[in-house]
């Protein structure tokens, strides 16, 4: 027995043991730490031995365990605390969370019963963290589970909006390699999207345009700084377009870039209306020639450009005789024809890089950027003057125009743009008086013909 | 030898666990404040294999799903019949009852924890030691019982040590809490010998073995 009483009490639960007519006979060691049992507590019912309430529940058990030998379970979750039980080194306000099993067995053909008690406050503590971390991560995983929805249908509306936007939007890793093209960049580069998904971009395109254009996209890429390019590509299903790139970085959280979105306008209308634009702003819509605003801009540099090198100039401004009776006589729609017809004929005996403007009226204006000696000036003057006088034919008739000019030479004749003009201006009425006294010496210049 | 019961018998235990049932409903609202309704049970001896095939169809929607089991064995006074009673739930609905009368309904564990297998243990031993009072009420003998032990496993392990060709007396058993339906099944396991007694015994107490 003595060994029994030494295993009783080297165990980390309670036992009470209680007699066929219910009294307490024996306590182990935990129980005896754990229970406040009244001085005299050998011997006497269980309600007595203890100083506190015990659960009715137990006494019943321990009632039927008794009489009828059923053995019973009280779980811990139905009845807390069941026998006043405190921790050792505790509050008198703290109790014990127990467990207790009410086992009938037979001593000598007697009934008894036995108590076992279990200290489940720490079993408890766990579950109960244990059902709010499972609380939290359920609550978690709804979180998430709402946020995927969320990106799944922003992800649905991007592809949607992707699908629907007039530009090309393309994506590409870091490298350049493609990783998203939606269906109208698919066309404007002329892609396959099984094929070239995870090649360059510029796969598709020719290499003398993808090389530069690439190499330029990557520079800008590597320095994260926004691409803006334009380029002309004709594809197999149409006509040659512009295109306007404009790429930048995206970044993951951290901001490093991860990736390159771009997106592709086809600007043909607007570079085509651009273009038309800026030759309307510099050029005379009838002849083709630069217009006067061009003209003045062109002299401006080239004098500056002579300034600086030390060379000369030449200013030369050019006005026709007998327009104004042609105009008059056979209608606008003539006039233009001969105003047409002169300004190919001066452009044509002029280099190409000499400058040629309608200043307005049958006014032009020629610009040497180098002056020629004053021989070949002249020699080149007489034959323009030839030119010029050369008959222009209106279908049945055909006309003879002359012209009267003036030469203004940088620096001689001026320092500025102003002074220039006005000297080659001043020098062309000279000229035009002196022509006009000779007129009137000979016959006028009738038309030729009917 | 005879062992199967006649329909009288078999209302006739019927009943008997349907008043310890009765009271082990009593025991369970006044543990939880709430009332549980039990079904008055269905009783018969049947084969152990018919057993595992009504187990595996009724009830068992999925036949992987894990059982558990509350078991005590008892033994009569007269040392004339040795039981194992097992009251078998499906496992899952066995938790969602014990998370419903501790009022834990919204617990998201999926497995049940040590405290609330305790309990489980409490309610089976509620039910099998109110069979079992009926029981020895009828054998006239007094059964004394150990402590339910709880366990789970799979439907095709219940057997796996013992003779498909065994006898068991089976009461099933509905339970309704609240809006939760759970059937659950009591055996009761014996050797020949008991159930020869057993059988004996019950024609005794019904009066039925005039014939």
């Amino acid at each position: 027995m003595r060994s029994v009483d030494t295993l009783l009490n080297s165990v980390d639960m309670g036992f009470v043991t209680l007699n066929e007519s219910g009294a307490v006979q024996a306590c182990n060691l935990w129980m005896l730490q754990h229970a406040r049992l009244k001085p005299d507590w050998i011997g006497q019912p269980l309600p007595d031995a203890f100083d506190g309430v015990i659960d009715p529940h137990l006494l019943s058990a321990v009632k039927e365990a008794l009489s009828k030998g059923c053995s019973s379970r009280l779980s811990h979750a139905f009845h807390p605390m069941p026998l006043p039980l405190y921790p050792v080194r505790g509050q008198d306000s703290e109790r014990l969370q127990q467990a207790v099993n009410v086992i009938a067995y037979e001593v000598d053909g007697q009934r008894h019963c036995a108590l076992q008690v279990r200290d489940v406050t720490e079993a408890l503590r766990r579950e109960q963290l244990l059902k709010q971390q499972a609380q939290q991560l359920a609550r978690d995983v709804a979180e998430l589970r709402q946020a995927q929805a969320e990106v799944a249908r922003q992800s649905l509306r991007f592809s949607e909006m992707a699908k629907l936007a007039p530009v090309g939007l393309f994506e590409t890793d870091m490298a350049g390699r493609l990783t998203y093209a939606n269906d109208r960049c698919v066309e404007m580069l002329g892609l396959n999207p099984e094929r070239d998904l995870g090649k360059p971009w510029t796969q598709t395109l020719s290499p003398e345009l993808a090389v530069p254009l690439f190499t330029r996209w990557r520079c800008a890429a590597d320095s994260d700084t926004r691409v803006v390019e334009e380029f002309s590509l004709a594809g197999a299903r149409h006509e040659e377009r512009r295109y306007r790139l404009e790429a930048g970085p995206i970044r993951d959280l951290l901001q490093t870039p991860i990736g390159i979105i771009s997106t592709l306008m086809d600007v043909t209308d607007l570079y085509h209306r651009a273009e038309r634009h800026e030759f309307r702003a510099n050029h005379d819509v009838l002849t083709g020639l630069s217009n006067r605003h061009r003209f003045e801009k062109r002299v401006t540099a080239a004098l500056a450009g002579a300034e600086a090198l030390n060379q000369s100039m030449a200013l030369v401004y050019l006005d026709l005789d007998g327009f104004k009776p042609v105009n008059d006589q056979f209608g606008h729609a003539a006039g233009d024809i001969v105003l047409r017809t002169i300004a190919k004929r001066i452009r044509g005996t002029l280099r190409s890089d000499d400058t040629v403007a309608r200043l307005g009226g049958d006014e032009f204006g020629i610009l040497f950027t180098e002056a020629p000696e004053a021989k070949q000036l002249q020699a080149l003057l007489d034959k323009l003057t030839q030119a010029i006088a050369k008959p222009v034919s209106l279908g049945d008739v055909e006309v003879r125009i002359g012209c009267s000019y003036g030469v203004a030479i940088f620096p001689g004749d001026g320092v500025d743009v102003q002074s220039l003009m006005q000297h080659a201006d001043h020098a062309m009425y000279i000229h035009k008086a002196a022509r006009k006294h000779d007129l009137e010496a000979s016959p006028a210049p009738a038309p030729l013909g009917d | 030898m005879k062992v199967e019961l006649s329909e009288l018998e078999r209302d006739a235990l019927a009943e008997a666990f349907n008043l310890s049932l009765g009271q082990a409903a009593a025991s369970f609202a006044d543990i939880v404040n709430e009332e549980i309704q039990v079904s008055v049970p269905q009783v018969e001896i049947i084969l152990r294999q018919e057993l595992m095939l009504r187990l595996g169809s009724a009830g068992q929607p999925d036949q992987d799903e894990s059982l558990c089991a509350i078991s005590q064995t008892f033994r009569s006074a007269d040392e004339q019949i040795a039981a194992e009673a097992l009251l078998l739930f499906p496992e899952r609905g066995g938790l969602e009852i014990v998370r419903r009368m501790l009022g834990e309904s919204s617990t998201p564990l999926e497995q049940i924890t040590e405290l609330e297998q305790d309990a489980l243990g409490e309610i089976g031993n509620i039910i099998i030691n109110a069979c079992m009072n009926s029981l020895s009420d009828v054998f006239d003998v007094e059964m004394v019982g150990t402590l339910p032990s709880v366990s789970r496993f799979d439907l095709q392990e219940l057997f796996d040590d013992k003779d498909g060709n065994m006898h068991v007396l089976v009461a099933q058993i509905g339970m309704r809490l609240s809006t939760q339906d759970i059937t659950g099944h009591m055996l009761i396991l014996m050797d020949l010998p008991s159930l020869r007694s057993v059988i004996d015994r019950i024609q005794v107490f019904f009066g039925l073995n005039a014939g």
